[in-house]
């Protein structure tokens, strides 16, 4: 399953980026590359809502930790949202928890 | 390569393509009659998804999943043709903080109930397991 993504804005202005999909290495590139043209805008704050990514691997961990470190050097706080289970498990194992912020977001 | 079961071991083996979303898809599948405990179940796919991540870097090489599910347990064995996996005790430290580079074996040990590597003439192999309920 190819990754796909989409881009929201948030009531309070955030911008979101919301991928669909396996964040694997063949969405690597895809993604990196949708960070590069959100952060293109300066946003205070880039989201990541994770609501739709079921898997990810060291790819995808990789892929995150470089886009939260290019976002930081253009002034960007690049966070994570909608974390399930399992992926939080995966976060804290691998550390990523402690280099990028996952808020918690009210749903309803 | 179609499922086979012989004294209530079943097995299932495929090939390391390009496309590992279809090579999690089909162990899935096979994983689905096990009594598995659905957060293990992940942690176990990603663990073998890690596996043939590597067999994948080896630009170039023939990898193949070995499956098994016996009564107490499932095993998944990653075999390398190129035998380029690095020594039996690598990962068994958890990456630094931020680093870009050698999660796999960190997490298919934290992930899975037992990682041996087994190195032979006919290359290397990764094989993970885990126990069932």
């Amino acid at each position: 399953m190819a990754i796909r993504l989409e881009r929201r804005t948030d009531p309070d202005g955030a911008r979101v980026l919301l991928p669909i999909g396996e964040l694997d290495r063949d969405a690597a590139e895809l993604l990196a590359t949708a960070v590069e043209d959100d952060l293109a805008h300066s946003p205070e704050v880039l989201v990541i809502r994770l609501t739709h990514v079921p898997f990810c691997d060291s790819s995808g961990i990789v892929t995150l930790l470089e886009a939260h470190a290019d976002a930081a050097r253009l002034g960007t706080e690049l966070v994570l949202a909608d974390v399930g289970h399992h992926l939080r498990g995966l976060f804290r194992i691998s550390a990523l928890d402690q280099v990028v912020r996952i808020v918690e977001e009210p749903h309803g | 390569m179609a499922e086979t079961a012989h004294g209530g071991v079943r097995r299932t083996a495929f090939p390391i393509a390009g496309d590992l979303s279809e090579m999690r898809r089909r162990t899935r599948e096979f994983l689905a009659p096990a009594a598995f405990d659905e957060l293990r179940e992940m942690n176990f796919v990603l663990a073998i998804s890690e596996a043939a991540n590597n067999v994948l870097d080896h630009a170039g090489t023939e990898g193949v999943v070995v499956l098994l599910c016996e009564a107490d347990r499932v095993v998944a064995e990653i075999r390398d043709e190129a035998g380029l996996l690095t020594d039996a005790d690598a990962g068994l430290t958890p990456p630094p903080v931020g680093s870009r580079r050698g999660y796999g074996l960190w997490l298919m040990r934290e992930m899975c109930d037992a990682v041996e590597i087994l190195h032979s003439g006919a290359g290397s192999t990764v094989r993970l397991t885990m126990t069932l309920p």
